[in-house]
């Protein structure tokens, strides 16, 4: 019993990041504020290779195409 | 008879300048010093605000933790004698907090000294400059532009997913080495063990649990994050209470130090004024 989104290569982690947001998305107008404020991760991420730092680039979890509206 | 109290205001100016010029220096400090008391009296106040935000989040971020712990603790879990393990720092970005950092960076350089091979990877500016000066080939990832707010699990489970994904980044074990808050006044550098399926699978009382191998793969990377998300949050809570710390010590000192610059600027005003008397005194008891 492998999961259509294992098998598409994404983790455990990445997957429950989607439906997160897919849930954020469609909750009451009420919370969307406060959903507003803990939104925004600014995190980035270098890979290192011998001793040297690569460029520093966002992080995501999610890979998936860019969000048709807002 | 005119020649000699010329000669002595010529002199007492002489004298008032450079004393004059000793106290200007000590206004221009005491000023300085009062502006950066104010500073820090400030960031004080926006570190204790921050503190209890912080430590609210704290406490939720901690059961989920405790969750994780438990498991572990409950099916007997036993690091593999030969495993390769991955030591993660879990610092920040941001200084004036104390001994956060450097706390985070000796336990760090103790660990790599007893394993040399072990691959790091290091969250936050301030750890990751002072590990790169002394173990920069074991570092394999960086994390910036953390600690400026209460970290979410959003952003703990993207840290954790690029550490999962890389497969050239092969660990068996991960060590998060953390601060974890004492007290308003106390923190303690900690550490959390995760483990990989292999050990869990063996662990002695696992068989109460009913598993299979694909959701156990996914419990044990939603377990990494957790594990990551309750070392983020309660780093940050340490680093908060520890900069209210510091900015409230640096606030005492810069209050003595006004107190002290006052007194010898007050000193050194009379000791003017008793030059400037003892000038024309003996100007007038000359004529």
């Amino acid at each position: 019993m492998t999961f259509a989104w294992r098998a598409a290569g994404m983790n455990y982690l990445q997957y429950s990041s989607i439906a997160a947001r897919a849930l954020r998305r469609v909750a009451k107008s009420e919370l969307q504020p406060e959903i507003a404020k803990r939104q925004g991760m600014g995190i980035k991420a270098a890979k290192w290779e011998n001793g040297k730092s690569g460029l520093p680039t966002p992080v995501s979890t999610i890979e998936t195409r860019p969000r048709a509206e807002n | 008879m005119f020649a000699r109290p010329a000669v002595a205001a010529r002199s007492a100016v002489f004298v008032q300048s450079r004393n004059m010029a000793t106290l200007k220096e000590i206004q221009v400090r005491l000023k300085s010093v009062t502006n950066i008391s104010k500073i820090t009296a400030s960031m004080k106040m926006i570190a204790s605000t921050k503190t209890t935000r912080a430590q609210r989040a704290m406490n939720v971020a901690r059961l989920y933790g405790k969750v994780s712990n438990d498991f572990v603790k409950q099916a007997e879990v036993e690091k593999a004698a030969d495993a390769k393990e991955l030591l993660v720092t879990v610092s920040s970005d941001k200084g004036l907090c104390g001994g956060i950092h450097s706390s985070l960076s000796r336990q760090s350089r103790k660990y790599l000294a007893e394993n040399p091979e072990a691959p790091l990877v290091v969250l936050g500016d301030k750890a990751k400059v002072q590990l790169q000066r002394a173990y920069p080939n074991n570092i394999r990832y960086s994390f910036s532009q953390l600690g400026s707010s209460i970290p979410t699990f959003d952003e703990s489970s993207a840290v954790a997913s690029t550490v999962l994904n890389d497969k050239e980044l092969a660990f068996d074990n991960a060590k998060l080495l953390y601060n974890r808050f004492v007290s308003a006044i106390a923190f303690e550098t900690d550490s959390i063990e995760c483990f990989p399926i292999s050990q869990i699978v063996e662990a002695p009382n696992f068989k109460a649990y009913e598993f299979q191998e694909e959701v156990l793969e996914n419990l044990n990377e939603f377990l990494f994050a957790n594990s990551l998300h309750w070392a983020l949050v309660e780093g940050h809570a340490a680093e908060m209470a520890a900069k209210r710390t510091a900015m409230e010590n640096a606030t005492k000192n810069a209050g003595d130090m006004i107190t002290r610059l006052t007194l010898q600027y007050n000193r050194g005003r009379q000791a003017v004024i008793t030059n400037e008397l003892i000038d024309i005194i003996t100007g007038a008891s000359a004529l």
